[in-house]
């Protein structure tokens, strides 16, 4: 009987406390920093094209397949205005069989590929979760207007100058 | 498993380095096993006896019931593929002298018969039916050697090596 | 569900027939797909024949086809209540294959990480365990309290269950500037929630009788069978990874085993919020003790370890996890073997159930606690 009693005591003592649940669809939780949400591609302002160039190491570490890409000679190169020789010409991820693990972003060699905040998936049609390079691109740049993202290369290229300033 | 041929290349082997209480059993084993006439080795940091597929039971029997050795703990139970032979791999551990021995036996792949320790250890029970489904080896005497995480009526072995798999197309 | 065979009644007296009953593979209490298929006398099971391998994805021989970074990946998806314990398991034999030396701080991270993880799997435990005996509302203290757990997984490794953290070679990032302060205040709310949700339940005298005495499992045939973790601790055998073959930084800690008397339901049970203090306990020393430095020795992205075979042993919340790795020097493994604790606890199932109860059956099966992903793999 006391045991219950007890229990009872604490049922009793949850009611004048502050609820620590969330509406989900109406209110979110906050998200922290390092939340890895969906690979996105990121988009350079300088030169405005995409980081990436296709090069596909992210395609062939991935553990699902979940991506293909295809590169193209980079005409801004020929006009002289990008250093990229070659640019990204379609990508394509399969968000529905990404299992966000990340791998991506470490392979990649040009900063171009990043872990969004993004993280719903419901969507209106089946291959809704296919998503091609403008979505791709659309997805990276809202993450960088949010986060004020920046490449990791260029930072630790200012933290270097800074340091040797010091 | 695609070998890679690199000239002057030789693959390198893991360092065995046997700590105070595997160098015990290295000297004991050959005393206990004598009768089966195991054949001694080390992996990384246990100590290996490889015996013939037939005396597998009763080799168990005599590492779980000789006093230095009290091997009363199945830990772990696996057949890995060698494409040229099948090897059943038993862990054994000791909850007593805390000990860990591994104990391996080679079958041809035609002819996986390999008798069955459930009488030494109950806890081998799913452990052989999992080997039977995904390798084909066969456990002799044990009581139900039901598919166990395949289906009735699945064919092939998936765990071997020349296992084909299944394309699948994206949808 | 029920395949009832009417026989004849003669006259003047009840005839009894045995009945079968299938529970399962989707009945909310069996925690996953498992599908058991009782045979009962009345209310009294007089036979049992528990079906796995619903659930099997072949996670083994898909790590014979993926390099070794990519495999972290896979046994995230083992039992995926303690991700980070998987991941540390298998590392851990990657590393050993290749006399691999981890930085102290990461050492200290991932110690502070799985021990957090196993508190996470506990509570999860104890809210399904509360909802098998009839209890529906320590599940939301108990969830309250994992939730926290799960925010702090996101804000170290990004993400809340797969994640893909620890690498080989020590972990992926260093932990955030603010992990100390905000562990000391986890710390702090979880001893809370754990006291107070252990009042709700434990003792109360409806879930006693449902628990105690119930599901007795002898300490021999518990070992016999190859129970591990609180299983098998729950019937009086001492057993632990980590005191008996300390790993990683574990001999430097201080920490008890809780041991239980009978090996019944409730021991089970108990064993594992008395594993939560000792577990919060560690985690306080690793946190006083854990040094600057370091947190992965970097690796080249395609291993190659030495050709040979290694098995580590590690204490995953509910059990031990043993991982056989054979390489053969290429950059995949050869052979990939799981020693899931779930799967050799499940094994004494028939004789914990024969001669009970349906509705213990129940009960049984929650104090077992198993995770059906790593179970079939």
């Amino acid at each position: 009987m006391l045991g219950n009693l007890k229990g009872l005591l604490v049922t009793f003592a949850t009611m004048i406390r502050k609820p620590v649940t969330y509406q989900y669809p109406k209110e979110h939780k906050p998200i922290e920093d390092r939340y890895m949400g969906f690979p996105v591609l990121m988009w350079d302002e300088k030169v405005e094209e995409p980081y990436c160039t296709g090069c596909m190491v992210c395609v062939r570490y991935c553990p699902t397949q979940c991506m293909t890409a295809v590169m193209k000679d980079n005409p801004l190169h020929a006009d002289g205005k990008s250093s990229r020789r070659k640019i990204v010409d379609t990508f394509e991820i399969n968000l529905g069989r990404c299992i966000v693990c990340g791998i991506c972003v470490d392979v990649c060699n040009f900063d171009a590929i990043e872990m969004s905040h993004e993280h719903e998936l419901s969507k209106y049609a089946r291959n809704d979760n296919r998503s091609d390079l403008g979505r791709l691109l659309e997805m990276g740049w809202a993450y960088q207007q949010e986060t004020g993202w920046r490449p990791a290369k260029e930072k630790a290229a200012e933290e270097a100058t800074a340091e040797a300033e010091n | 498993m695609v070998e890679r041929h690199r000239p002057g290349h030789t693959t390198p082997q893991a360092a065995v380095a046997l700590d105070e209480k595997g160098q015990a059993l290295e000297r004991l084993l050959p005393d206990v096993l004598a009768r089966f006439n195991p054949e001694l080795g080390a992996a990384v940091d246990l100590v290996t006896a490889t015996v013939n597929p037939s005396d597998v039971a009763e080799a168990c029997l005599t590492l779980r019931d000789s006093p230095e050795c009290r091997f009363d703990y199945l830990t772990c139970l696996c057949v890995v593929d060698y494409e040229e032979h099948l090897q059943v791999v038993y862990h054994l551990y000791s909850t007593t002298h805390k000990h860990m021995m591994v104990l391996k036996a080679n079958v041809s792949p035609e002819q996986a018969v390999v008798p069955t320790v459930t009488s030494v250890w109950v806890g081998a029970d799913w452990f052989e039916r999992e080997s039977h489904d995904l390798f084909g080896v066969t456990f002799d005497g044990h009581p139900n050697l039901a598919p166990l995480l395949l289906y009735e009526g699945f064919e092939g072995y998936p765990g071997r090596r020349n296992f084909e798999m299944p394309e699948y197309a994206e949808w | 569900m029920v395949d009832v065979s009417v026989e004849s009644q003669s006259e003047g007296q009840l005839d009894t027939v045995q009945m079968l009953v299938n529970m399962g593979p989707q009945h909310p209490s069996t925690h996953g797909v498992f599908r058991m298929v009782l045979m009962v006398d009345g209310e009294r099971i007089v036979d049992v024949e528990p079906h796995i391998g619903y659930l099997h994805r072949g996670s083994e021989k898909l790590c014979e086809g993926e390099i070794y970074a990519q495999i972290v990946t896979l046994f995230d998806r083992l039992d995926y209540i303690s991700n980070l314990n998987n991941e540390m398991a298998f590392c851990r034999a990657v590393e050993k294959l290749m006399s691999l030396e981890v930085p102290e701080r990461a050492e200290y991270v991932r110690v502070i990480l799985c021990e957090l993880n196993r508190v996470a799997s506990h509570l999860l435990f104890f809210g399904t365990f509360g909802i098998d005996a009839g209890a529906m509302t320590p599940i939301m203290y108990a969830f309250r309290d994992r939730e926290k757990i799960q925010s702090m997984f996101e804000a170290v490794t990004g993400a809340r269950m797969m994640h893909n953290y620890i690498r080989i070679g020590g972990v992926k990032n260093d932990v955030p500037d603010d992990f100390r302060q905000r562990m000391t205040a986890l710390i702090g709310e979880l001893r809370q929630g754990i006291d107070e949700a252990d009042r709700l339940l434990s003792f109360g005298e409806i879930f006693l009788a449902r628990s105690k005495g119930i599901g007795v499992i002898a300490p021999e045939r518990a070992i016999a069978y190859g129970a591990s973790g609180p299983t098998l601790r729950a019937s009086g055998v001492p057993m632990d990874v980590r005191k008996d073959a300390p790993y990683s930084i574990y001999d430097r800690f201080d920490f008890g085993i809780p041991i239980g008397e009978k090996g019944d339901s409730w021991d089970r049970f108990y064993v594992r919020v008395e594993e939560m203090r000792q577990s919060l306990s560690i985690i306080e020393q690793a946190l006083r003790d854990m040094p600057e430095g370091p947190t992965i020795t970097p690796t080249r992205l395609v291993l190659r370890p030495p050709q040979g075979e290694v098995y580590v042993r590690g204490e995953n919340p509910r059990g031990e996890i043993g991982v056989y790795l054979v390489s053969n020097g290429a950059d995949r493994p050869y052979r990939v073997k799981v020693r899931p604790p779930s799967f050799c606890n499940l094994m004494a199932i028939r004789e914990l159930l024969l001669n009970t109860y349906v509705a213990d059956a129940v009960v049984i099966l929650g104090s077992l606690d198993i995770v059906l992903g790593e179970v079939d793999r």
